[in-house]
């Protein structure tokens, strides 16, 4: 179109001028029509401007459309080009814009100086993308996201920058959000965690107090009927945690068939009435043993009737049994004692009556009298009826003891000529006795009669004989070795005897000290020796303890309290002379049963005394009123109507200072005993008594001092 | 000062319609009677396009004052017609 006519810059200058002008009117529309270069006609643009006119809508609707700021500024920052969009977000329209100083306009003030700044830099070619906040018309501020794009013009000349801006407000807004919320999510993760990690430890520590209390939990659905155990379940269970059952019908199979139904019918009940379950059952663990459980479980409703589940707990409760167990056989125990030593009071004063009187009509036979011999049978009957009273006295622990300091070597070496014989030839008794043996505080008498009754057991249980061990030893008690009952800690002596024998059942252990109770054919054996043993030991405040294994032996440990060393040993007994057990002194004779008081007066009337008795206290104090300062003794029983012996002599020994007293009793009386145990210096003869008995201690205390 | 202008149009296009209406209310408003308007129709006379060099229509040439400019478009813009016109 220019050719090849030579013109000036100033003409060159017009030219580009109006070719500028000439391509924006055409783009603007105003054009009708162009001049052809060749045929020089003018081309009548009404279709092509149609075509024009869409195709600069489209790149208008391309400039405006899609969100873009459009914006071109010379190089002194005054502003050539901006697109609807850009006004829309500035608020300014286009002509308002054109030519204006783009920072002074439309960047905030605090901004302008930093701003000038970069867009040296953006000239510079330091960066192309820019992100800053922009001031609206109205005050407003959006944050712009600026790509930059240098211009030049024809001769490479920069001229000016093209931007194109996103407004990020909204999209910076959501990321500070974004940021606040992945923190805040952080922080609660974090808190998660950490709760997560107290909830285990919380976890945990149910567990262990589950576990410490035999306690599991359990979770049935009663739809599905799957079962969940917690992991202290199959402790409780004998069972290791993968064994766990996982439905009703492999738990069901855990219950002692016995039990079943009945916790099959509780079950039932309960989840008809709406109740908790609540039942003791029996399970039978892998290895076959019987453990007993308290099972409890609540049927749980949710909204649906399919959401029903049942949750429970089964708690071991063995030891709770055992204990119960235990205290039943106690119980028992007290309440045989109780009868046993009632029935053996009145016995006792049968029995003295018997034996006194058939003493006085043997005195009436001559040696020759074929009477004699009947009535030594008699004798005989009524001593064996006194042996079985004393041994029923001892295991209700009513009899009296009057306890010594004591040797056991000493009192086993005596006793074994006699223990050899019993045994008889085919049991081997070997003696394995501590040397340095600390005493015990015990009855002598009764602690042989202990010896015996474990001996003579030990042989029975060797019918094809053995070895028979009595060993004794010092020991140290604490709780630690028994949990069945308190014990008392401190040292004691043991005294074992061991055979090689049968062996004991569990059932046969838990009744052995039952009186009453054998194992020995009927007719060999009274069921009283272990009794009497179990009295005399715990009367001695010792323990007895039985280790057996069946086809293996049995062993009972006798552990009795060491003695203080302040007690002093027993005083060997003087035998006296039958002869010399007679005297002229007055006796006062207080008893509240006829016979044994007329027996007793009889006997001390042919010893030569002088003889008053009473049937109670009050007649006693009104005998004695009457025959100031005569009786030298008073001969009484212990438990009485109305009052005791004791408060009877203390009330007389206060009158006449000079009184002695024996006491007779069949019983044992807190009265004058504390414990059962009574002081050795306090003279009291026991029911039965013989005679001779009699005579002797009446002769005893009138002598001592 | 006269000032002499030519419109170079095309029939009665739309553009060329509207820069006849405009050029004349231009001269009678601000130039009066100092203005010479003169108007070709390149459909009737093309070959008059050559000697100012006409490339589209509608285009107002102003002949005097020199410069010789051109103003292309319907002339809708007044003030900046009369800008362009008066910058002479």
């Amino acid at each position: 179109m220019i050719g090849s006519e030579k013109l000036s810059v100033k003409e060159l200058t017009q030219r580009l001028a109006e070719a500028e002008a000439t391509i924006a009117a055409l783009l603007s529309g105003e054009i009708d029509a162009v001049v052809d270069a060749g045929t020089q006609t003018p081309v009548l643009l009404a279709k092509a401007q149609d075509a024009l006119r869409l195709e600069r809508d489209r790149a208008q609707r391309y400039l405006d459309a899609p969100e873009i700021m459009l914006l071109a500024v010379d190089m002194d920052s005054r502003i050539t080009l901006i697109n609807r969009y850009a006004c829309s977000v500035l608020g300014w329209t286009v002509d308002e814009l054109m030519g204006r100083h783009w920072v002074d306009c439309c960047v905030p003030a605090r901004m302008r100086a930093a701003m000038n700044e970069h867009f040296k830099g953006l000239l510079a070619g330091e960066f192309t993308v820019l992100e800053n906040p922009i001031l609206t018309k109205s005050g407003e501020e959006r944050l712009i996201e600026w790509r930059n794009t240098l211009l030049r013009d024809d001769a490479g000349v920069l001229c000016g920058v093209l931007s194109s801006g996103s407004d990020i407000t909204e999209r910076r807004q959501v990321e500070i959000t974004l940021q606040k919320t992945t923190a805040d999510l952080l922080e609660r993760t974090k808190m998660l965690e950490e709760q997560g990690a107290a909830a285990r430890r919380s976890e945990e520590r149910k567990a262990y107090a589950l576990n410490a209390a035999h306690t599991g939990l359990w979770e049935l659905n009663t739809v599905t009927h799957a079962l969940t155990w917690s992991p202290t379940m199959a402790p409780v269970f004998g069972l290791h945690p993968d064994q766990a059952p996982t439905n009703v019908q492999e738990f069901m199979a855990l219950i002692h068939p016995d039990d079943r139904r009945l916790v099959e019918t509780s079950l039932a009940q309960a989840a008809v009435a709406g109740t908790d379950f609540k039942q003791e059952f029996r399970i039978i663990w892998p290895d076959g043993s019987a453990h007993w459980i308290d099972g409890r479980a609540r049927m749980s409703r949710g909204t649906e009737d399919e959401s029903q589940h049942w949750m429970g707990v089964s708690i071991d409760i063995g030891d709770r049994k055992a204990l119960e167990a235990q205290f039943r056989q106690a119980q028992k125990m007290e309440a045989v004692g109780q009868l046993a030593g009632g029935v053996a009071h009145d016995f006792n004063n049968l029995l003295t009556s018997i034996l006194g009187y058939s003493g006085f009509v043997m005195d009436t036979f001559g040696p020759q009298d074929r009477r004699r011999a009947d009535m030594d049978e008699v004798v005989k009957a009524g001593q064996r009826a006194a042996g079985l009273t004393r041994q029923l006295l001892a295991f209700s622990r009513k009899q009296v003891l009057q306890p010594t300091r004591l040797d056991l070597n000493a009192l086993v070496k005596g006793m074994h000529p006699m223990l050899s014989r019993l045994i008889g030839e085919q049991v081997e008794l070997i003696p394995s006795l501590a040397a340095d043996l600390a005493p015990v505080r015990a009855d002598p008498g009764q602690l042989e009669q202990v010896l015996m009754n474990l001996v003579v057991n030990a042989r029975d249980a060797m019918p094809s004989g053995g070895r028979l061990t009595i060993h004794t030893a010092n020991v140290e008690l604490d709780q630690s070795f028994a949990h069945d009952v308190v014990i008392h800690p401190g040292p004691y002596v043991m005294l074992s005897v061991s055979d090689t024998g049968v062996g004991m059942t569990e059932a046969t252990k838990r009744r052995l000290f039952e009186p009453f109770f054998t194992t020995k054919e009927a007719g060999k054996g009274t069921g009283l020796g272990l009794a009497t043993v179990y009295g005399i030991v715990k009367q001695s405040g010792g323990y007895v303890w039985v280790y057996s294994e069946l086809g293996t032996g049995t062993s009972f440990k006798v552990h009795l309290p060491r003695a203080d060393e302040s007690s002093e040993l027993v005083n060997p007994v003087v035998a006296m002379d039958h002869a010399a057990a007679v005297g002229t002194e007055t006796v006062l004779v207080v008893e509240d049963e006829d016979a044994v008081r007329l027996l007793t007066r009889r006997i001390l009337e042919e010893a030569n005394y002088r003889v008053f008795d009473a049937p109670n206290p009050q007649q006693a104090e009104a005998v004695f009123e009457a025959n100031p300062n005569v009786f030298s003794l008073l001969v009484t029983d212990v438990i009485m109507p109305g009052s005791t012996g004791p408060k009877l002599f203390a009330e007389l020994v206060r009158r006449q200072p000079t009184l002695k007293v024996l006491y007779v009793s069949g019983y044992t009386d807190t009265a004058i005993i504390d414990g059962g145990q009574i002081d050795p210096t306090i003279d009291l003869l026991q029911k039965p008594f013989s005679a001779n008995a009699l005579k002797r201690r009446v002769r005893e205390v009138l002598d001592g001092e | 000062m006269r000032v002499r202008l030519r419109l170079y149009v095309s029939g009665n296009a739309p553009n060329s319609a509207r820069a006849i209406a405009n050029a004349k209310t231009i001269c009678i408003e601000h130039f009066d009677t100092r203005c010479d308007l003169e108007i070709i129709d390149l459909l009737a006379q093309p070959l008059r396009a050559l000697a100012d060099g006409i490339v589209v229509t509608p285009t107002l040439v102003r002949l005097l004052p020199l410069p010789v400019q051109k103003i292309v478009g319907n002339l809708s813009d007044t003030s900046q017609v009369l800008l362009a016109l008066a910058d002479a």
